[in-house]
């Protein structure tokens, strides 16, 4: 595992964990920091960002992640990762049509759109970024932002709180899958660094913040109905 | 109630031996903590060396605040019945057909047991400042799960408590204007009104909760409380006022400009100490006697400038009072430094022999300090030191090398040296106010 690789992964246990806020997370030494959160630099070439990116959102009560990718040989990913804090946490990217054939969903989780989602899909210009978080079945998340470069993608969440009086367990856990288009051709074989932040703030908070500290925004595409 | 300090050192119930040794009996195996097998086996201290400590029963602080001035029963009974009526409007269990939300409804059940928990504190309180403190925590912490549960069976808005605040606010302002420094004995008087400074100032910067990621319903219950810290604090400070009031002959006027021109001398010796100060070190490496004055420069430092900065006179006066203290104790602590005295210890004995000599010196200054409630505002304050010290050194459930004690031995000795330093601080603030 080289640091870019252990950054991510340290990055997906500390997203994971309930109550983390803002951590930042697979900068490396060849890319320059432009944003707070992230180390990626949306103004580089092939790189940028999305706050309201289209995608597909599925939230499930499942003990592993309602999206996921099976392996070409049948074997399902998440059956193959057994470690962990990679079922609470997982992310890829499809930018073949043959891999966006081996998405699955759980049984049971409501998926709605998700074919027509695939077929407006250009994945010649567009690739798709599947991101699954477990998450303490009292709140929800929000995707505030995702930025991307050739070799990497990170993501910024907001947890909130469910109303008090939607009914759910202090110690249940659900998964939130979600697959994003991101307006741009990224390779899947390209991209190794992943990174994630998961805050209490609010996205327009910490949207501004991003803003503020790196001037991201300059490159930020925007569009879609979340 | 000089002897407090001794009695706590004394009466520490074994728990992390006791569990050590059942623990040991069955997990020694593959286990380098326990025993020791370390390479440098020799530099540890074994922890059934250490003073066994329960942190739960480490008093906070060690030396208990009080105020020179009787607190009526009929306060804290007011305050016990309003907790009780605030915890009597939850409904008992609080389930989910009450609050759905899981987390939610554990945010307030909590917030309900953390008000039960200092309802406890208060009835085994040692001073009545201090089951004042805990009853007014437990009015925040009921208010907290009643206002909540307001939101959800009754429709309580932001709005509503915000409109309350407003008001105690308003009640606040209208109490400080009224508010005369009136007294006899003007160290006395300092200590008192120092108090109803501090609420009001408390009072009056609480402009609203911070609801940083709480939904509808936490954010009502993060203002009920808010709201109740703000009636608390006018509740107190109006008591105060009134027995202190009580407690002083008819003719008895004010010391408002003794307590302003007290403070102002003894601000000014403070600065005097501190422009002495050599420049501060920048050590390569930090140790017991780096961090020890940098931990005292710091705590000189922090606090108002000016009587104008300070929450008022009387609470400049109890603030410089330990600032003068603590400014004396780096003085010593300096030279104890120069000549090689402080260092970090190398067996528990040191240890032990440390942490005594710090009771003992909240002890010595409580009984040798001219004006008995002021060292007891000034030790109390420094014997957190002591206390966190304690609850450091509580933690501990493996042999330790002796740097790793730094941080307990700093806490023993600073506590030492400012203690030892009150009675003069004490003697100085007396002259100042008279």
């Amino acid at each position: 595992m080289n640091r870019r690789e252990s950054l991510a992964a340290f990055a997906g246990v500390a997203a994971a964990l309930a109550g983390c806020s803002g951590y930042g997370s697979a900068t490396s030494e060849s890319t320059p920091t432009r944003g707070a959160e992230s180390g990626i630099d949306t103004d580089a070439p092939g790189a940028g960002s999305a706050t309201d990116p289209e995608l597909i959102h599925v939230r499930g009560a499942t003990e592993r992640a309602p999206l996921w990718l099976a392996d070409p040989d049948g074997e399902t990913e998440r059956e193959r990762r057994s470690h962990r804090e990679r079922r609470r946490h997982s992310r890829t990217v499809v930018d073949t049509s043959a891999r966006a054939e081996r998405l699955r969903v759980a049984d049971g989780v409501d998926a709605d759109g998700l074919d027509s989602f695939l077929s407006e899909t250009d994945l010649d210009s567009q690739t798709l970024y599947l991101e699954s978080v477990e998450v303490r079945a009292c709140f929800e998340l929000t995707l505030c932002r995702i930025e991307w470069q050739p070799d990497e993608v990170s993501t910024d969440y907001a947890r909130t709180q469910l109303p008090y009086d939607t009914r759910c367990g202090v110690d249940d856990h659900v998964f939130e899958a979600r697959l994003v288009r991101i307006p741009a051709s990224l390779s899947a074989d390209e991209v190794r660094g992943y990174g994630s932040s998961i805050g209490t703030a609010g996205c327009a908070r910490r949207n501004r913040a991003e803003a503020e500290s790196g001037d991201s925004a300059s490159a930020a595409s925007t569009g879609g109905d979340q | 109630m000089g002897d407090d300090a001794r009695n706590v050192a004394d009466r520490q119930r074994l728990t992390r031996r006791g569990l050590l040794a059942v623990a040991a009996t069955g997990a020694v195996a593959g286990c380098q903590s326990i025993g020791g097998l370390s390479d440098d086996t020799d530099e540890q201290i074994s922890v059934f060396d250490l003073p066994d400590l329960d942190r739960e029963s480490i008093p906070s602080p060690i030396v208990a605040p009080s105020v020179p001035v009787d607190i009526s029963p009929s306060h804290l009974t007011a305050a016990r019945e309003r907790v009780d009526a605030l915890l009597g409007e939850l409904p008992t269990p609080m389930g989910p057909d009450d609050i759905p939300n899981g987390y939610v409804r554990e945010r307030l059940t909590d917030s309900a047991s953390d008000a039960t928990d200092a309802l406890d504190d208060a009835r085994t309180a040692r001073t009545e400042l201090e089951a004042l403190t805990a009853l007014g925590e437990a009015r925040e912490r009921a208010r907290y799960a009643a206002a909540g549960w307001a939101m959800a069976d009754e429709g309580l808005s932001v709005d509503g408590l915000r409109g309350e605040h407003g008001e105690i606010v308003s009640n606040a302002h209208a109490f400080w204007d009224e508010h005369t420094y009136r007294g006899t004995d003007p160290v006395r008087a300092a200590l008192v009104h120092a108090r109803i400074e501090d609420a009001f100032d408390r009072l009056a910067q609480m402009d609203g909760p911070r609801t940083h990621g709480d939904g509808e319903l936490l954010t009502v219950s993060e203002w009920g409380e808010t709201v109740e810290s703000a009636q608390v604090s006018l509740d107190d400070a109006r008591h105060l006022d009134s027995q202190f009031t009580e407690s002083l002959p008819a003719d008895a006027g004010t010391v408002e400009d003794a307590l302003t021109s007290g403070a102002e001398t003894l601000l000014a010796d403070v600065r005097s100490r501190r422009s002495q100060l050599p420049p501060e070190p920048t050590p390569e490496e930090w140790g017991v006697a780096e961090n020890l004055v940098a931990d005292l420069r710091r705590s000189i430092e922090r606090g108002p400038a000016t009587v104008e900065d300070a929450s008022g006179p009387a609470s400049a006066v109890v603030d410089a009072t330990g600032r003068v203290a603590r400014s004396r104790a780096l003085e010593q602590i300096q030279e104890r430094i120069d000549a090689g005295e402080i260092s970090g210890v190398e067996s528990a004995d040191e240890l032990r022999a440390l942490r005594t000599t710090a009771y003992d010196a909240l002890d010595a200054a409580l009984e040798a300090s001219d004006d008995a409630a002021l060292a007891r505002t000034v030790v109390s304050d420094v014997s957190w030191e002591v206390t966190n010290a304690d609850w450091r050194l509580a933690r501990f459930d493996r042999d330790v090398r002796p740097d790793h004690l730094d941080d307990v031995v700093e806490g023993y000795l600073l506590a030492t040296a400012v203690a030892q330093a009150v009675p003069p601080a004490c003697d100085q603030t007396i002259d100042a106010l008279n």
